[in-house]
């Protein structure tokens, strides 16, 4: 089943006198239940893809189905409905809210959705336990380890449910063996069904996934299945 | 919209972690809305003062004042020019249409005593009993000084109750004799208290009659004012007409000429006094409202620190789906916030303030609901407009840039 479909997907940069094209023709589609990782040099286009991807962006050319809808026909509003439901979003700069408690970070979706107040905090607990931190509710951000934060911000993407998790290199903050915890976390995700997007300049993260993008100058360069056993025991 | 509370929560939150720049904040709205509300509060005692102090001594009544006082100021009545007996006599002759009662009276102030106490006072002096009426005097012991006295030159004197506690304490005062300048009144009663909300303590009076005033006092006929009323409140302008025909005549004064005496009547003289005070009042709380027009200016150099500050915080909740609008009631809310809590401090100081400063002044009760329900309205239209602009400026933050912001 498609979730995504992409096609002669374009992005142009406009400023001034000066244009610069981002993306020149992406065709890519992804399947429910994928795990893809964006791999690519600097430049290349891939946190403009995964911007678009994640609604954060339009593109200015082509054609962008989620779930069937052509994104390009939404307005703000609507756009922002997509975000909320159907897109979670875990960033290299975790992006917890330091003033709240780990409990109401997870919560911060559901302030912008219409999920019954109700169903809040046991939803959040859920997937706090998904993660592991079910002990650290009431905790501030500050109060955890790097590895910690993220998986709290994990369980925030998690937390409404999204057809797709984006990550923007989620292990970049963290150190090797941190960074391997936190991928066994997005493992166990996609074990579960969900569909995964991760942008990443390391190969060993990248192989976690089942499948690599290599982008390069805006367009796809290269694209292959990842023997991923192999690689597991490479890292370990 | 959805999740108000939420909303609320948020700006909570976020001012409590700032406590200090919220409490600096929000002193600048609360010393411009307090001073606003104690100039309004100060300024509305005095009104009603002076509505009460005219309520006093009849409303309805028109005055006749010697001298043309066109178009000026031209000080107490009296004193550049005046009426005489014959001139009330022929007034109260011809004036028989619109006018009911009429009396007129002079006045001065002395130094009355008794045995050794003395006290300043004023003195009222009435050509017809009718005063009683229009001044609406009653008699709290013994009687007011009527026609009877004033047809035969009589020196008797109803005094003010502060008259009489000052210079007879618990004695009985009737019957008793008190020196004004260096004439004998004997006192034949003490009237009613006429309230302390007055121009002049109406209490601080005596009044006797013209007759014996001028004969023994003043030593010449010099009357002051005439006070008349109509014989219906609604007939006020057409005695005023009236009035002002037969003076004409009197002073033969023909059409187009200056006039020797002027007609007004208590309304526009409230009026006039009210308008002034009114417009005294509102010129001050305007000078008021800068300091919450900088207050305001404040909450929104604030706003717009808050904003920067908080860039990545915007760019993550529009990733997690907040729109444009959730952004901007979410800034909205923490400036109304801070502008009404300034605006509740501001109106405790305020109420506190004009109470203390009415008290001071001894004028009436100044807490008035409309000024209250005012500056709370006032604080949160402030919160808005001040924090519009960041807000609106907030919620148009591109959230990619928002979310890469350091």
């Amino acid at each position: 089943m498609k979730l995504i479909e992409l096609q002669d997907l374009k992005k142009t940069y406009i400023t001034g006198d000066t244009s610069y094209e981002a993306l020149k023709g992406i065709d890519l589609i992804v399947r429910k239940g994928d795990f893809i990782s964006i791999m690519g040099p600097s430049g290349s286009g891939k946190s403009t893809m995964l911007h678009i991807l994640g609604c954060l962006d339009v593109p200015t050319e082509g054609k962008y189905l989620l779930d069937g809808i052509d994104i390009r026909k939404l307005d703000d509003d609507e756009l922002s409905g997509i975000r909320n439901e159907r897109i979670g979003f875990v960033f290299q700069a975790f992006n917890l809210l330091p003033k709240i408690s780990v409990l109401d970070n997870v919560m911060l979706p559901f302030l912008y959705s219409h999920v019954s107040k109700k169903e809040w905090k046991h939803r959040a607990i859920d997937v706090l336990k998904k993660v592991g931190l079910e002990d650290k509710l009431k905790n501030k951000p500050n109060q955890l380890s790097g590895g910690q934060v993220q998986r709290v911000a994990i369980a925030r993407s998690l937390v409404m449910d999204p057809s797709i998790i984006l990550a923007d290199e989620p292990t970049g903050n963290l150190d090797t063996k941190t960074g391997g915890q936190v991928m066994e976390i997005f493992e166990t995700i996609h074990d579960e069904g969900k569909t995964i997007v991760i942008i990443t300049h390391e190969n060993h993260i990248a192989k976690y996934a089942n499948e690599t993008v290599y982008l390069k100058d805006g367009l796809i360069e290269d694209r292959f299945i990842n023997k991923k056993e192999m690689d597991l025991e490479k890292i370990k | 919209m959805q999740y108000f509370w939420g909303y609320v929560k948020i700006a909570l939150d976020s001012l409590w972690s700032n406590k200090t720049r919220t409490l600096l904040t929000t002193l600048g709205i609360i010393i411009g809305v307090a001073s606003i509300l104690t100039l309004l509060g100060v300024g509305k005692a005095a009104q009603d003062w002076i509505e009460s102090s005219f309520e006093s001594f009849g409303s309805d009544n028109i005055y006749i004042l010697p001298g043309n006082r066109e178009g000026s100021f031209s000080g107490p009545p009296g004193l550049t020019d005046n009426f005489t007996l014959n001139e009330i006599e022929q007034f109260e002759r011809y004036s028989k249409r619109y006018i009911d009662k009429a009396t007129a009276g002079a006045f001065g102030m002395y130094n009355a005593k008794y045995l050794t106490k003395d006290k300043f006072i004023e003195l009222n002096s009435y050509t017809s009993g009718s005063y009683i009426d229009l001044m609406e005097y009653k008699a709290d012991i013994g009687r007011m000084v009527n026609q009877q006295d004033m047809d035969q030159y009589k020196k008797v004197t109803t005094i003010g109750p502060k008259v009489a506690d000052t210079l007879f304490e618990d004695e009985d005062p009737i019957g008793k004799d008190i020196k004004v300048g260096n004439v004998n009144f004997q006192v034949v009663g003490v009237f009613e208290s006429k309230g302390s909300s007055s121009f002049q303590d109406q209490d601080d009076v005596i009044i006797v009659p013209y007759s014996a005033f001028y004969r023994y006092l003043l030593k010449k006929d010099k009357i002051a004012y005439i006070i008349a009323s109509a014989k219906d409140p609604e007939l006020v302008e057409y005695a005023k007409t009236e009035a002002d025909e037969i003076f004409s005549k009197i002073r033969r004064i023909r059409e187009g000429d200056d006039k020797t005496f002027s007609i007004s009547d208590a309304g526009e003289f409230l009026e006039t006094i009210q308008q002034v005070t009114g417009i005294f009042t509102i010129f001050l709380a305007a000078i008021a409202a800068i300091s919450l027009l900088v207050g305001g200016i404040g909450v929104m150099n604030i706003m717009f620190v808050s904003i920067t500050e908080r860039t990545k915080e915007i760019g993550l909740r529009k990733s997690l789906g907040a729109r444009n609008r959730d952004i901007l009631f979410q800034f909205l809310t923490e400036s109304i916030i801070v502008t009404m809590l300034g605006g509740l401090g501001g109106m405790a100081l305020g109420v506190g303030l004009s109470t203390i400063l009415s008290k001071l002044a001894s004028l009436g009760s100044s807490i008035y609901i409309d000024s209250i329900i005012l500056a709370v309205v006032f604080s949160i239209i402030i919160g808005l407009v001040f924090g519009i602009y960041p807000a609106k400026k907030a919620s148009k933050l591109n959230p990619i840039d928002a979310l890469r912001y350091e």
